[in-house]
C-alpha cells in the first residue's frame, strides 16, 4: 500500500490517456505525462490554474455545466468526439486528434475533485473512414 | 383502471415531461445542438409479467436496436434503458460528422455509432433517473452506460430477465438538429424504490 501511495504519480504518468484531476474551484492539482506530451504544457504550469485557463475548450458553455453537473449532483458524463471537436489545442503533429472525454468526481478526506480522462480515438475515425471509404469504392460500380 | 390510479400516472407523466424537459436542455447545452423531446406516453407496469414479448415494445421499429444502459445504486436502486432505433442513430451519426450520402449503404455498427449512443444515454439516463432521486431526496449513485445492438426478440428476452423489477415505461420523441428519432426509455426499479416513487406521488396526489 506505501508502494502504492509513493507510486501514486508514477502509475498515472504511466497511463496512456490524459488525466487531469481538478479541485472543487476547477483548480488543476494533477496533470499526468500524457497531457504534457499532448499540449506541450508542463505539470509545473499547469498545476493551480484554472482549467480553463491552461484548456480553453473547457471554457465552452456545454463542458463547463457538465463538470458542475459532475461536480454537484455525483453524475459521471462521457462526451464523444462526434459531438465534440477535439479538447485539447495539441502540438502540431496532433493536428488530426480525435478524443472522448470522461467527467468523474471522487472524495479523498471530505473534500471532492473532479477526474478528468482523456481518450485518444484517433486511431478509430481514421480506420472507420478508411473502411468507409473502401466500401464505396467496392460499391461504386453497381451505383453506376 | 381507476380513477386513483389515472391520476397517479397523470402526476408521473408531468413529473417525467420535466425531468425529459431538463434533460433536452442539458443535452442541448453539452452537445451544442438544438435539442426538442417530447413524451408521448408513460406507463407503470407491477406485475412480474412485463409483457415485452406482447409487443408493448419496441413498436416503433423492426430493424436493429441500440440501447443504452446505466446502473443506480445506494438510496436508489434499478436500471434505466434508453433504446432507439439503430438506424435513427446512424442517421444521426452521418449528419454530426457531415458524411451525406456517400456511406448510405454501410450497415455496419462502428465505435462511433457506439460512443454516440452511450453519449446521448448518458446524459438522458442521469437527468431522468438523477431528477427523481431529487424528487426522493434519495442518494444515488450512477454507473456509465454500456451500449449494445439488439433485435426485437433478443430485446424482449434482455427485458424480461428483469422479473422482480417495477418498470417505468416512456415512450419519447426526439429532434437533434431536425433529425426524427423515435424510441423509449425503460426505467426498472426495486420493489423498495418503485414504493418509495408511488409514496411521494400520492403525497402529491394530496396536496391537489
Amino acid at each position: 500500500m506505501v508502494i502504492l501511495e509513493k507510486g501514486f504519480k508514477q502509475i498515472i504518468d504511466e497511463i496512456d490517456e490524459g488525466i487531469v484531476i481538478l479541485d472543487k474551484d476547477l483548480n488543476i492539482v494533477l496533470w499526468n505525462r500524457y497531457m504534457k506530451n499532448m499540449t506541450n504544457i508542463e505539470e509545473c504550469d499547469a498545476l493551480g490554474k484554472k482549467i480553463y485557463s491552461v484548456l480553453p475548450k473547457f471554457e465552452e458553455e456545454g463542458i463547463m455545466k457538465a463538470l458542475k453537473h459532475s461536480f454537484n449532483y455525483n453524475q459521471k458524463f462521457f462526451l464523444s468526439s462526434v459531438f465534440h471537436d477535439k479538447f485539447i489545442e495539441p502540438i502540431d503533429d496532433h493536428e488530426n486528434l480525435r478524443q472522448n472525454m470522461k467527467i468523474k468526481t471522487l472524495t479523498i478526506d471530505g473534500d471532492k475533485y473532479i477526474i478528468i480522462e482523456l481518450i485518444d480515438v484517433t486511431a478509430q475515425h481514421l480506420r472507420i473512414n478508411q473502411l468507409k471509404d473502401y466500401i464505396y469504392k467496392l460499391e461504386k460500380p453497381r451505383r453506376i | 383502471m381507476n380513477n386513483s390510479m389515472s391520476m397517479k400516472e397523470d402526476i408521473l407523466k408531468e413529473i417525467m415531461n420535466i425531468y425529459i424537459g431538463q434533460a433536452a436542455s442539458l443535452l442541448s447545452e453539452v452537445i451544442d445542438k438544438k435539442v426538442e423531446l417530447s413524451i408521448p406516453n408513460v406507463e407503470i407496469f407491477n406485475d412480474k409479467d412485463f409483457a415485452l414479448a406482447n409487443g408493448k415494445i419496441p413498436k416503433f421499429s423492426n430493424g436493429l436496436l441500440m440501447i443504452s444502459r446505466i446502473s443506480f445504486e445506494n438510496e436508489l436502486n434499478g436500471r434505466a434503458d434508453l433504446i432507439f432505433p439503430a438506424e435513427h442513430i446512424k442517421k444521426l451519426v452521418s449528419l454530426c460528422t457531415g458524411e451525406d450520402q456517400l456511406y448510405e449503404g454501410v450497415q455496419e455498427f462502428t465505435d462511433i455509432d457506439f460512443d454516440v449512443m452511450k453519449e446521448l444515454g448518458n446524459i438522458i439516463l442521469n437527468s431522468v433517473v438523477g431528477g427523481i432521486s431529487n424528487l426522493l431526496d434519495m442518494k444515488v449513485d450512477y454507473t456509465l452506460p454500456e451500449v449494445k445492438i439488439f433485435d426485437t426478440i433478443e430485446i424482449e428476452k434482455e427485458l424480461n430477465e428483469d422479473k422482480d423489477a417495477y418498470i417505468l415505461l416512456l415512450f419519447v420523441t426526439f429532434k437533434i438538429e431536425g433529425t426524427k428519432i423515435d424510441g423509449a426509455l425503460i426505467i426498472s426499479f426495486t420493489v423498495e424504490s418503485m414504493y418509495d416513487l408511488m409514496g411521494k406521488i400520492q403525497e402529491i396526489e394530496k396536496e391537489l
